[in-house]
């Protein structure tokens, strides 16, 4: 599907695809329903070198966000005792006992992280049809991060657009179609099933760490995927998307009358699919091209944060 | 049996020569940060892969939110998680621009509130940290040297429950009682499970349950608790584990068996020996599963958020089977 689209295009399309009450009235896990636990165990089967990744971007000041969406900030790290206090005896009386301790204070979407389905809505509604009302000041009574505590674990599967593409990063605004998503999963002899978590590679988070300079990441322009892949994420039935970008979709959005983020009007309450942004794929992506090996074991678990709308992670993916 | 806390009669030297007995100082060269991390190496892990055989996730994480165990001691609060942008918002049409209608929240936690690591800059033993660092190399910026960033892809290797309420026959060990070297060695021996090296060892003491149970955290975060003894630092040392994780707010017991010293099994595990410490782990589910199936080693995968330079890191621990 070309730039042109409107408003009704995409509520038409979320119509279409809306998986509401496939897991009857009361679910509120959406297409994570799709990993069986024979997917799990035979997820495990892929950790044959015994290596680890960790997907999670460093939290600190130096993070991507500079306030283009909904005044998000960067982590702050704060200090509630230090070794600089402990060495000169400055520290509460605990007979003896010297120590560190620190706070943060983070947006969840801050950095690496999962959206809950109780992030965004369609109309008045979000996934499965709760009223977006039920979340309030107190957080989401509905569809929080909280119930995928334990839900976060399966086959990973790395589709490296920019390796595919023969550039070291997509251009922003530059949108990944379902086909160009089959070409690189056949480029990479790698399946792509259903339960999976497909995270895709756009070059772009290395692009901006190798800059020193964030840009427009959080927020602005990137590359990402077309909206017309809602069809292939609804068919192939996979379980979670993740990426390097910011916003997992292209920007500039496809639409022309200002309807923003309309890929995300669709997976996250229609099709209920969460989503994965701000990964670091970076020694990830070295590794799969290096061994030609695209799957692996994926364990991202999320902070169980009562009635959160997201939480940072620090996903691992083992091969 | 767990025995009390009083029985050991130990003194502040038997901590220094149990200081000298268990340092790992230098062993994995002057540049090391992560301790006994470096025990789980390529073979440990793909012995931990082959553990998931039924395709079951268990998590280990305690909720965060308002109802967690933190009480404002040592300036600790549970986590504030507020609202950014909301469903009630939306409906009432406040999000015009841009037009997507969606939900966002923050939270603010101190890094130790609930389930969490301690990172290895978290406690100092003479002005020093794990490997030798000054202690000053954690100032108000945070931890130059042994940060939980450095474990960021290290957190993963066999897990192995010793569930020792179970083996005592209790719901919860009391106050005070003290998990000897004995205790861990009967009790793996009657889960017919066996402790290798790099393992991440998880105790379950059963405190945690008798809070939630009785809907009162009381003392649970700094007052009296079970916990490992004092001599447990020689029996993780000698067995080469990564890490020891509990179901308590700080895995020995309490009140302590050195009465100079706050903590002392702290003083000797993190900075001389450089174990990994996991605690307010909640360990119901793993232990009631376990029981059923009487398997006790699984995956575990339990990542710490990669904060530069924190002292800690809050975790939601996941046991696969």
């Amino acid at each position: 599907m070309a730039k042109g689209l409107t408003r009704a295009d995409v509520l038409k399309k979320a119509e279409e695809l809306k998986n509401w009450g496939k897991w009857g009235p009361d679910d509120q896990l959406g297409v994570l329903n799709y990993i069986t636990p024979a997917d799990i165990a035979n997820a495990a089967k892929l950790v044959k070198k015994g290596k680890v990744f960790r997907l999670g971007l460093e939290l600190d000041e130096k993070g991507p966000q500079r306030g283009l969406f909904g005044g998000r900030w960067n982590p702050m790290h704060q200090m509630l005792a230090t070794g600089t206090d402990a060495v000169q005896g400055i520290q509460e009386p605990l007979v003896g006992m010297r120590y560190a301790d620190d706070a943060i204070n983070l947006p969840t979407q801050a950095a690496t992280q999962w959206d809950a389905l109780a992030h965004v809505f369609l109309g008045d509604q979000m996934w499965n049809g709760y009223s977006a009302t039920l979340v309030d000041t107190r957080g989401a009574h509905k569809n929080g991060i909280e119930k995928f505590a334990d839900k976060m674990v399966g086959r990973g599967v790395l589709l490296d657009v920019a390796k595919h593409r023969g550039v070291k990063r997509l251009p922003d605004g530059s949108a990944i179609t379902s086909a160009e998503l089959d070409a690189v999963a056949r480029a990479e002899g790698v399946e792509v099933r259903r339960g999976d978590f497909v995270i895709f590679n756009t070059g772009q988070m290395a692009d901006c760490l190798d800059r020193g300079d964030w840009g427009g990441y959080a927020g602005g322009d990137a590359p990402g995927l077309a909206f017309e892949t809602v069809d292939w994420i609804h068919k192939k039935q996979i379980a979670g998307i993740c990426s390097d970008t910011w916003g997992i979709e292209v920007r500039p959005n496809e639409t022309t009358d200002g309807t923003n983020q309309p890929w995300h009007w669709v997976t996250i309450p229609a099709i209920g699919i969460v989503h994965g942004e701000i990964w670091y794929l970076c020694e990830l992506v070295a590794d799969c091209a290096a061994d030609g090996v695209y799957e692996f074991f994926l364990c991202a678990p999320p902070l169980v944060i009562s009635r959160g709308t997201g939480s940072p992670i620090n996903p691992q993916a083992i091969k | 049996m767990p025995r009390k806390y009083s029985e050991s009669k130990l003194t502040m030297a038997d901590l220094e020569a149990m200081a000298k007995k268990v340092s790992n100082w230098g062993k994995w060269g002057p540049n090391d940060e992560i301790g006994t991390l470096n025990y789980i190496g390529p073979e440990q892990l793909r012995r931990a892969g082959t553990l998931v055989k039924q395709g079951k996730a268990i998590s280990l994480g305690l909720d965060f939110n308002q109802a967690g165990p933190q009480t404002g001691k040592f300036r600790r609060f549970n986590p504030v998680h507020s609202m950014l942008a909301t469903g009630t918002d939306s409906c009432a049409g406040k999000h015009g621009n841009p037009n997507i209608q969606y939900a966002d929240d923050m939270v603010t936690m101190p890094l130790q509130c609930g389930t969490q690591w301690d990172a290895l800059s978290h406690i100092f033993n003479n002005g020093r940290m794990y490997n030798g660092y000054d202690a000053s190399n954690v100032d108000a910026n945070g931890a130059k040297k042994n940060g939980i960033e450095k474990t960021k892809a290290k957190m993963v290797g066999r897990g192995v429950l010793l569930d020792i309420a179970r083996w005592a026959g209790v719901d919860s060990l009391d106050d005070g009682m003290a998990i000897t070297n004995a205790d861990l060695d009967a009790c793996a021996k009657k889960q017919g499970v066996e402790i290798l090296r790099g393992d991440f060892v998880i105790v379950r003491t059963g405190h945690m349950e008798r809070c939630l149970k009785q809907g009162d955290w009381a003392g649970y975060s700094g007052g009296d608790s079970p916990g490992m003894a004092f001599e447990t630092a020689e029996w993780a040392f000698r067995k080469e584990i990564a890490a020891v994780a509990t179901d308590t707010w700080g895995a020995e017991v309490r009140p302590n068996e050195i009465e100079e010293a706050f903590q002392p099994w702290h003083w000797v595990v993190i900075p001389m020996m450089g174990l990994t410490l996991g605690e307010i782990l909640y360990l119901k589910d793993i232990g009631d599963d376990c029981a059923k199936d009487g398997v006790y080693e699984f995956l575990f995968s339990a990542p710490p958020l990669p904060i530069t330079g924190a002292v800690g890191s809050p975790i939601n621990p996941i046991a696969l089977k």
